[in-house]
């Protein structure tokens, strides 16, 4: 028992010591791959626990990165402390994500199907264009730049993306057995019934977009301060919000590891075309065109097409993909 | 223990409830009869906290509950059925009333296993523990009428409210639901009210019981005397002189 718990471990040590023996470029693929994977599982706990499709999930990114930078260059203590203030400035774009998804509960719960998934989009578009257009503060178009003492290391930054995608896997993990979990299902499945049996259906929905949220903003401090410079098209673009949900979908969505096999396809998929084949056409055609057949040959993903997801699921506890209810056996 | 007093509600142009006035005791089993259209799934809606009331009070152990929502009335003590069955489709039997058995009261159970084995012996009292382990799409109508029982009954009411838990059912599935649900009202000291078309069966399962036709009671008493009360006749067969009598 405590061996099997144990065995997903294997994998994240030898991933750990991915940056001393893989080529560099390997390592910054799997550093961007981390960060698709931390996004996808965050999109996921709403999506796929609760039906609630957030195609704003970059908002949060874009937040804990521009929370962090603003943080080092308006506020000279942090910049004096070097590293100490980069990681405190981090921890802080960790938090802005996580406040700000608290209060925009209120506003963007009030949706539901559909409006919701417009509203959190709506929400990103309005992060983009005030960012755009407060130019005294945030650099506009032009983007914002911390001094080199703030640089997050290659392994550094391969490091802490693992430790967050890990840590947003186990979440999903845990989540799909709690207590709070049945909540989350309940309310997806049917939040009439769900009211009726004693579940706070607002409480249930925030506590899981503050969950979903304080990752991503974290991932996007460490980003930031990896690449040293930010700017709207980067930490807010709009492919920066879609690829989660993309990934989500391909891979599985309800399904823990669903978000990590779409992932990994997908940033597998964007390398191949791009680096290592000679293409007639450009490549979002041809990635586009994987995706359409991907999605109409396994259309509940990869992983459920491969496990035959209802019984799976019911074994372990964790909840099978959302789907509209099933007419009446009987 | 619940206090209905003067309760309206409009929907438009229409008075689904007019003046709605009613009360049950502690432990009590009342039936809830009138036509189509009477106003009972209304009222308990209004009841429930899915609905707001435009005008009346409200009173449920001791606390005024208009304005509460559903859930907060729930941690009150008052589960309720749905005429329509809602069951959590894609979770198993038992995880569906685990959730009762979780978030159903204030000071509720939080680890999920004990959850799961209060549920078991919820489900042993309505007589589903075979399928317990299914999905919840996959059950007859007559084993998702109990299971709605069984989730109402994981939240620990001290009113159960049943909203037509026998109707689609057949004879023999009938006489089972009558059993389960005098079972319930006697092992677990609750009170019932329970709305119902089928009034042969309401008679052989309450004592006492309100009419509605219109949106307005027209009969509260005793089982006895309210089926021969000449406006419940008029109000289910209609009278020469018009409803009302």
């Amino acid at each position: 028992m405590s061996v099997r718990r144990a065995l997903p471990a294997v994998p994240l040590l030898l991933l750990a010591a991915g940056p001393w023996i893989l080529p560099r470029d390997l390592v910054t693929a799997l550093l961007f791959t981390f960060l698709l994977i931390t996004l996808a599982s965050n999109y996921d706990l709403l999506g796929g626990f609760l039906g609630l499709y957030n195609l704003g999930q970059a908002s949060f990114f874009g937040l804990g990165a521009y929370v962090t930078f603003l943080l080092l260059l308006r506020v000279p203590l942090l910049a004096a402390l070097g590293p100490a203030g980069s990681t405190v400035a981090a921890l802080a774009g960790g938090a802005a994500a996580a406040i700000s998804a608290v209060l925009l509960a209120y506003p963007l719960l009030r949706l539901r199907g559909a409006y919701f998934a417009v509203g959190t989009f709506a929400l990103l578009l309005l992060l983009r264009l005030t960012v755009d257009n407060l130019p005294q503060l945030t650099g506009g178009s032009h983007g914002l730049y911390v001094s080199a003492q703030h640089y997050l290391s290659l392994r550094a930054a391969y490091l802490l993306t693992l430790s967050l995608a890990a840590a947003s896997l186990l979440l999903n993990a845990l989540l799909a057995s709690s207590r709070l979990g049945m909540a989350m299902t309940a309310v997806r499945e049917n939040e009439l019934a769900a009211a009726a049996a004693g579940v706070d259906r607002f409480r249930v929905q925030q506590v899981a977009f503050v969950l979903g949220a304080t990752p991503t903003g974290l991932a996007g401090a460490v980003f930031g301060l990896h690449s040293g410079y930010i700017d709207v098209s980067v930490v807010l673009g709009i492919e920066r919000s879609l690829f989660p949900v993309i990934a989500a979908m391909i891979g599985g969505s309800g399904l823990v590891w669903g978000p990590v096999v779409g992932a990994v396809t997908l940033r597998a998929i964007d390398v191949a075309l791009k680096n290592y084949m000679q293409l007639p056409v450009p490549a979002p055609a041809i990635y586009g065109g994987i995706l359409v057949v991907m999605s109409l040959t396994m259309p509940k993903g990869i992983l459920a097409g491969l496990t035959r997801a209802p019984q799976a699921a019911a074994r372990s506890g964790s909840p099978a993909p959302p789907r509209p209810a099933r007419p009446r056996t009987r | 223990m619940l206090e209905v007093v003067q309760i309206c509600k409009r929907f438009g142009g229409v008075t689904a409830l007019d003046r709605v006035s009613l009360t049950v005791a502690e432990g009590e089993i009342v039936g809830l009869i009138g036509p189509n259209g009477a106003g009972k799934t209304t009222l308990f809606h209004v009841i429930s906290g899915f609905v707001r009331p435009d005008g009346g009070r409200l009173r449920f152990a001791g606390r005024e509950v208009i304005g509460l929502p559903p859930h907060r009335i729930c941690h009150l003590g008052l589960a309720r059925t749905f005429q329509i069955v809602q069951p959590f489709t894609q979770m198993s039997v038992v995880d569906n009333v685990a959730v009762g058995c979780l978030f159903g009261r204030r000071d509720g159970r939080t680890d999920v296993r004990q959850a799961r084995d209060a549920a078991l012996r919820l489900l042993d009292l309505v007589e589903l523990t075979g399928v317990s382990t299914l999905p919840a799409h996959a059950l007859n109508l007559s084993e998702r009428k109990r299971l709605e029982i069984a989730r109402a009954l994981a939240t620990g009411p001290r009113l159960l409210c049943l909203d037509e838990a026998m109707s689609g059912l057949t004879t023999a599935e009938l006489d089972r639901m009558v059993h389960t649900i005098r079972r319930v009202h006697a092992e677990l000291h609750l009170a019932v009210l329970m709305v119902e078309h089928n009034v042969r069966l309401v008679t052989r399962t309450c004592p006492r019981l309100v009419v509605l036709n219109y949106g307005q009671v027209v009969a509260d008493g005793p089982t006895e005397t309210v089926v021969r009360d000449p406006r419940v006749v008029g109000a289910y067969l209609g009278t020469r002189s018009g409803a009302g009598a």
